[in-house]
């Protein structure tokens, strides 16, 4: 299949890696690039290094954090799993009590599982109908053993962005540390770690057109927060991470991270207008439900769930075009997403939920043959149905 | 089937393509017979109906509610019995589609549906 033939609108799963940065990265492979060992102690080795520091403060600057308080990892599966597990147990002697939502990636849920299997007590906040958190009921389910709260920032189905300013006030006030899973909103929309009252930040490069398999955890630097390591042997990244540095992916977040600083107002006005655009052109249909916030979400992402149509169906209907059924990662699962659900969504509605991600290659004919599509794949579906099929998924 | 592989075969995709089967029929027959099903665990829905001249399934038509596979998989089943004995309808089984369009053994209870529909179609003409 030629690539060419398809219109990507699932920019939420990932991105294309920027030019540049592929070359960047390129230039840290070969014998005549920076390939030493970071850990080296000769001028190859040093080289390296340089990279590596380099690209700490770049990706730093696009967060507001210092260089010193990034923690190379994997992606933000990886930086989920270090900041709750290492968070939880490193407070653990004051107390075990957890705080997230359902609708959190399952980098996040699935971790906060694991730590209730062993004993913690994890309380699960749902979300209002638009997925935001009540900030109300949040402060009510803060206790005095309460040690950790999770909340991502914005939302990888929905593009509902939280108000961390707001949640991290809150937990600040009860001394709970915060997280915020930012995988979606990093290089996207304006975060200030020094300024805006988070904890830790998970964070991956491929969202924000730079390489797989690199990302970040950022760190306070605060004695009551710190995390203990997952992993052991080296004591890389001040002992939170062991393993030799990956130089050319380093190099790759660094560049896409400075990159996404300088052209951040500029992607977020293209998507913002080329969501506009999707919207008007779908928004005649009857029987559409937006999913998530209509307005002030993140515009990079547009879920929306259509009455009487079977979402594996709309799914190879709207082919070339690329979009997401549910998230990425259980995608092929065959079940409704359970982030959906979580909003109150009914199975049907939320089978027949199609995310569409834009990016910052995204074009106004691509989003034109998108409406096309999307219209003419409901339409026909919809008239193809038994009645009672269309009556009884939009009871 | 791994993750990697297209979830569907050519032949699926080139009647899911082109439903010229989905809708009603297109005319009055001496004899007719209309029957919908349903698979309650998935919410696929499934309808046929039959006109016949004298024993010949004249005309085929559907309509569904589901997967593509379902989708195909009723096209695949109207475009091959039109013009044949309706005792050669009565005598489908969803194997045979399933083998035709290499359905994943998962949608089986889905494909079944095509079966339970004609089942129901030869009692009303009965």
């Amino acid at each position: 299949m030629n690539p060419n033939e398809f219109i990507y609108l699932d920019y939420a799963a990932t991105t294309p890696v920027e030019p540049a940065v592929a070359a960047a990265m390129a230039g840290a492979l070969g014998i005549d690039g920076n390939f030493g060992n970071p850990s080296s102690n000769h001028p190859l080795g040093r080289k390296s290094l340089q990279v590596v520091e380099h690209a700490r403060e770049q990706l730093a600057a696009l967060i507001g954090a210092s260089a010193r308080d990034i923690v190379w990892t994997s992606g933000a599966t990886e930086s989920d799993n270090m900041a709750i597990i290492g968070a939880a147990r490193f407070r653990s002697s004051k107390g075990m009590h957890l705080i997230s939502m359902p609708v959190e990636h399952k980098a996040v849920t699935d971790t906060f599982s694991a730590l209730a299997a062993q004993g913690y007590e994890v309380t699960w906040l749902s979300p209002k109908s638009d997925g935001l958190l009540d900030l109300g009921q949040f402060e009510l389910a803060l206790r005095e053993d309460t040690q950790l709260a999770s909340i991502m920032y914005v939302n990888n189905e929905t593009g509902a962005m939280q108000d961390i300013e707001a949640i991290g006030s809150i937990c600040r006030k009860h001394n709970v540390l915060l997280h915020v899973d930012a995988a979606q909103a990093v290089g996207k929309t304006s975060i200030d770690v020094h300024k805006m009252p988070i904890d830790l930040l998970s964070l991956t490069a491929h969202k924000f057109y730079g390489p797989k398999g690199i990302g970040a955890l950022y760190v306070a630097d605060r004695p009551d927060c710190k995390i203990e390591p997952l992993l052991f042997g080296g004591g890389h990244e001040r002992g939170m991470r062991p393993g030799t540095l990956p130089v050319h992916q380093i190099c790759g977040i660094g560049l896409a991270a400075e990159i996404a600083q300088q052209r951040m107002t500029e992607d977020w006005l293209h998507i913002s207008a080329l969501r506009r655009r999707l919207w008007s052109g779908i928004r005649e249909l009857p029987g559409l439900h937006i999913n998530g916030p209509a307005e002030g979400g993140f515009p990079g992402i547009l879920n929306v769930s259509a009455e009487g149509v079977d979402g594996e169906s709309l799914m190879l209907a709207l082919q070339p075009v690329c979009v997401a059924s549910g998230s990425a990662c259980n995608a092929r699962s065959g079940e409704s997403s359970y982030v959906l659900r979580a909003l109150g969504r009914d199975d049907h509605l939320a089978q027949s939920a199609i995310r569409f991600g834009i990016g910052r290659h995204s074009s106004e004919q691509d989003i034109d043959i998108a409406i096309e599509r999307y219209c003419t794949a409901i339409t026909t579906l919809r008239k193809f149905a038994p009645p009672a099929a269309v009556q009884e998924s939009s009871a | 089937m791994t993750d990697y592989d297209d979830p569907y075969s050519a032949l699926t995709r080139e009647l899911f393509a082109e439903l010229s089967h989905a809708g009603d029929l297109s005319r009055n027959y001496p004899l007719s017979a209309l029957a919908g099903v349903d698979e309650s665990a998935a919410g696929a829905k499934l309808q046929l109906a039959l006109g016949l001249r004298e024993a010949t399934v004249a005309e085929m038509r559907f309509r569904a509610f589901g997967c593509p596979h379902l989708l195909a998989a009723a096209e695949w089943l109207c475009a091959t019995y039109e013009g044949h004995n309706i005792n050669d309808l009565v005598e489908f089984r969803a194997v045979s589609v399933m083998r035709a369009l290499d359905i994943p053994v998962q949608k089986t209870g889905r494909m079944l549906l095509l079966e339970d529909c004609i089942t129901v179609c030869k009692r009303h003409l009965s």
